[in-house]
């Protein structure tokens, strides 16, 4: 009998959670019970990092972060939520198809031991919320905006002109309540979820980054299992990301209907003139090679 | 010698909460005026749990972690002795387990980093390993020093505790 | 079924008198050690490492030390100048004077043991020698602690926010008003007593509004210090994690450069106590941290949530049957450990069942300190009765006016939840 565990920083109503609730009974019953997957949502099982560690231990998860969290092993991947990297998510098809990626993901597992299994759950395109009007890249100039407490995300946001501010997600909401920070930039859905839009009024979509992740899990875990098994599991997760990433498209409308309604502006912007800042991201991350070597696949695809 | 570790571990314990406290300050102080510190609160967290190692052997050192006495206290000394017998049998393995554990946890993930400071998260495992082996060092100098009979419980019940 | 029989040997542990942090490590490393457990044992230490990396936990170290601090830095004497001003006039002068200080106190220290140890120093040998009972004089400095934890700062509302994930800046506005009126029933409570035992005034008349006035102006910056908290959070200055940071820095600013009273070595003697007092608070922390994982692994809330919906129909009946409950094993068991244990497992029984978490939080703090004011367990009741040297017979039956008191208002911030969630409301949307 095998278990699996599958852990998501993500509320349990989310669309991505309800597709990992759909892949986790299809894989049970296509190994006939053999496999019994459960998904733990709102990072039960503890932090993004934390999991990855647990993994890198051999434990019997897979967790769905952005490549971001990878970075620190194989620094390539960071390119994946590096800034606009693509015009539209459906050219991480491309990425992830190209032999280079492969190459990486391999690397991966090898000098890690973490498996990256998928990369194609799309979480929505990280925009600007803020307090004030934002209509072009100088209205950010001092706006301190909350962003992930990683590198490549902190390079990102000082790019386009604001303070980058690297608090936990949690505190974010009582911080803009208070005072404490005047924006932050996330995805659509994920911002409505702990009601940002009670406390920022405005929307400017510079869609900076296209939230992709994928799910990593244990190399020895998997390579322990029968071939079967990690085609049944391959197969599966990966059709759930697709699943997840549909429906959460589907939900992005909605929820722009319904911050609209609650109040928030959207600033129209030129998304050209904040993309013109940000092509130093690539030196500092030391991902100028990463991206040129993926930029005919990129292009194949659009 | 001991007095020297001694008040050497009480120093440096004392230089962890002032790292924190200042961390926390300036880290807000920054944020407040539009300077952000990106390393403030992962500063101040890494220091925390370093004061909480070493803060809790000082305690473990003086036998006045927090515990239920109600029924060892109202048994004749051999009783008490028998139980802190079982309590020391249970606690120096436990230690030795998770110092072992740690240890393995932080020098096989050194490349995880603590945020955006690019520092390893190692430096935040570690902190177990070395309160977990102070730890132990301290439970067997009571043992030794003060008998079974204090080594988990201080000679004078007269303890402040918080909330 | 796993977490039930580790929550007993647990409970095991402790009751052979193991400390209460390692009762709880050595159960949770079990479940590891189990052949059923299919996660790596390194698991358990990870979750103990990454119990301390959380930022609103730093609260906790903080507050602890801007609690040391203050005895160093004269605001306590100022403010007992104070208290003895408003309610020296009062029948049972020394005693209101107590609660008073008390409710003053609480806007700066978040720990009510710490109040009442400090207050049976000062307040103490005055009152036995005025007259008042040594069980009635340890009750009431004892359960006036109570005043302290609940006015923010409060430690056990920090803890309570941090392992229920409740916001701690609401839960500290939403203490305000409990506090006063703990206050209030805690002074009622004293005038009945003080009338059937003729305990006297201190002051034969009331104060003039220039003695009222010199008092504030003397213990001026003390008063202004949960102000300025309050205002900075709200304002955004610092979050409610970092308050606890300036707080130190005003304590610091006011002993050394205002009362001039704060000495290098008072410094240093603060900081000594503190990184005792957090090592051994947090440890217990951490350890549960492993536990908090069983526990979330083993889906016990989610259970649990399950099974008590079914059961209660009604918000108040959940709340009565809860804070019974919560009494009891108050009583028996230290205040920490029951929000350790607790806190994770009832936030989110209470949430699916409609009740605001942030009201809870209130009622199960205020029932789960008091526990420690009575018999048979009871860290305050032990501290007072060991330096009053007073009998715990004596100190059961002279608590009883005061703990009907405190029940009371339990019971009012039970029946009318508005009591506790309209300021919160109003301040912060
Ligand atoms: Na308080
Ligand atoms: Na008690």
């Amino acid at each position: 009998d095998v278990k699996l565990a599958l852990s998501s920083s993500q509320v349990a109503q989310d669309p991505l959670v309800v597709a990992m609730e759909a892949a986790a009974k299809r894989i049970m019953e296509r190994s006939n019970g053999e496999i019994e997957v459960t998904v733990y949502p709102s990072s039960q099982l503890g932090s993004d990092n934390d999991v990855l560690e647990q993994i890198r231990n051999g434990a019997a998860i897979a967790v769905l972060v952005d490549a971001g969290r990878l970075a620190p092993f194989k620094k390539e991947l960071g390119i994946l939520s590096a800034p606009y990297l693509v015009d539209d998510y459906k050219q991480y098809k491309g990425i992830t198809s190209a032999p280079i990626y492969q190459e990486w993901v391999d690397d991966l597992a090898e000098t890690s031991g973490i498996r990256l299994l998928n990369y194609n759950w799309f979480q929505g395109t990280r925009e600007m919320f803020t307090k004030e009007p934002v209509t072009k890249p100088e209205d950010l100039d001092g706006v301190r905006v909350r962003t992930i407490d990683a590198p490549g995300w902190i390079a990102t946001v000082n790019a386009l002109g604001a303070t980058a501010v690297g608090l936990p997600w949690s505190e974010v909401y009582s911080a803009l309540q208070l005072g404490a920070i005047d924006g932050a930039e996330a995805q659509l859905t994920g911002a409505f979820g702990i009601k940002l839009h009670e406390v920022t009024k405005n929307l400017a979509f510079t869609d900076h980054v296209q939230l992709l992740t994928g799910l990593a899990t244990s190399e020895s875990w998997f390579k322990g299992l029968t071939e079967d098994q990690q085609q049944i599991i391959t197969e599966e997760l990966t059709k759930a990301g697709d699943e997840a990433s549909d429906a959460t498209v589907a939900k992005l409308e909605t929820v722009l209907a319904d911050m609209k309604a609650a109040g928030v502006t959207v600033n129209e912007i030129n998304v050209d003139d904040f993309k013109a800042r940000v092509g130093g991201v690539y030196e500092e991350l030391g991902l100028v090679e990463a991206r040129e070597a993926l930029q005919p696949y990129i292009d194949a695809a659009k | 010698m001991w007095k020297i570790f001694d008040r050497a571990e009480e120093i440096i314990a004392i230089i962890f909460l002032t790292g924190t406290v200042t961390s926390v300050f300036f880290g807000a102080l920054g944020r407040a005026v539009g300077h952000p510190l990106p390393s403030g609160p992962e500063m101040a967290q890494l220091l925390l749990i370093w004061t909480c190692m070493f803060g809790a052997d000082l305690i473990m050192k003086r036998g006045e972690h927090i515990r239920i006495s109600a029924l060892p206290d109202s048994l004749p000394p051999a009783g008490r002795k028998a139980l802190h017998l079982l309590c020391i049998a249970c606690m120096i393995p436990f230690l030795a387990y998770c110092g072992w554990l740690s240890w393995h946890l932080a020098m096989s993930n050194w490349a995880r980093e603590i945020g955006a400071s690019g520092l390893s998260y190692g430096w935040v495992t570690l902190a177990l390993p070395v309160g977990c082996a102070l730890m132990i060092i301290s439970l067997l100098r009571r043992l030794f020093g003060h008998g079974l009979l204090y080594s988990i419980e201080p000679e004078t019940h007269d303890q402040e505790q918080l909330l | 079924m796993t977490s039930f029989l580790l929550l007993c040997l647990a409970l095991g542990f402790m009751v052979v008198g193991m400390p209460v942090a390692f009762s709880i490590g050595i159960a949770s490393i079990v479940y590891f050690l189990l052949p059923g457990t299919f996660m790596p044992d390194s698991t358990a230490v990870q979750r103990i490492i990454a119990a301390s990396q959380s930022f609103p936990l730093l609260a906790v170290p903080l507050f602890i030390l801007v609690g040391h601090l203050m005895n160093g830095s004269g605001i306590t004497p100022r403010l007992l100048t104070l208290a003895t001003t408003l309610a020296g006039w009062m029948r049972g002068g020394l005693a209101q004077t107590s609660l008073l200080l008390s409710a003053l106190m609480g806007g700066i220290s978040g720990s009510a043991v710490a109040d009442a140890a400090m207050q049976s120093r000062v307040l103490g040998p005055p009152m036995i020698k005025e007259g008042y009972s040594r069980g009635f004089t340890g009750a009431l400095l004892s359960i006036g602690g109570l005043i302290t934890a609940t006015i923010p700062p409060s430690l056990g509302l920090i803890l309570y926010g941090f392992l229920g994930e409740v916001s701690i800046g609401r839960l500290f506005i939403a203490g305000i008003v409990p506090g006063v009126l703990l206050t209030i029933a805690l002074m009622l409570a004293t005038a009945w007593v003080s009338r059937k035992r003729d305990y006297k005034p201190i002051n034969d008349r009331l104060p003039t509004g220039r003695e009222v006035l010199s008092a504030v102006r003397r213990s001026f910056w003390a008063i202004l210090f949960p102000v300025w908290l309050v205002v900075g959070i709200r304002f955004g200055i610092f979050t409610p994690s970092e308050a606890g940071a300036f707080a130190v820095a005003y304590a610091v600013f006011v002993g050394v450069v205002i009362y001039r009273e704060l000495s290098w070595a008072d410094i240093v003697d603060a900081m000594l106590l503190s990184v005792r007092d957090i090592g051994m608070i947090m440890l217990i922390i951490l350890f549960s941290g492993a536990f908090g994982y069983v526990i979330t692994f083993e889906r016990v809330p989610q259970t649990l949530a399950e099974l008590t919906i079914g059961i209660f129909s009604s918000q108040t009946m959940l709340l009565i049957t809860l804070s019974l409950f919560l009494l009891a094993f108050g009583m028996l068991v230290e205040a920490t450990v029951i929000v350790m244990l607790l806190t994770p497992i009832l936030v989110p029984v209470i949430t699916a069942a409609g009740i605001d978490p942030v009201h809870f939080g209130l009622i199960m703090m205020t029932l789960v300190t008091f526990g420690g004011m009575t018999p048979p367990v009871g860290v305050s009741m032990f501290t007072v009765c060991g330096i009053l040297k007073c009998s715990y017979k004596e100190y059961t039956v002279e608590m009883i006016p005061l703990a009907v008191a405190v029940l009371a208002v339990v019971m009012i911030m039970i029946l009318f939840p508005d009591v506790v969630k309209f300021l919160p409301r109003a301040m912060m949307g």
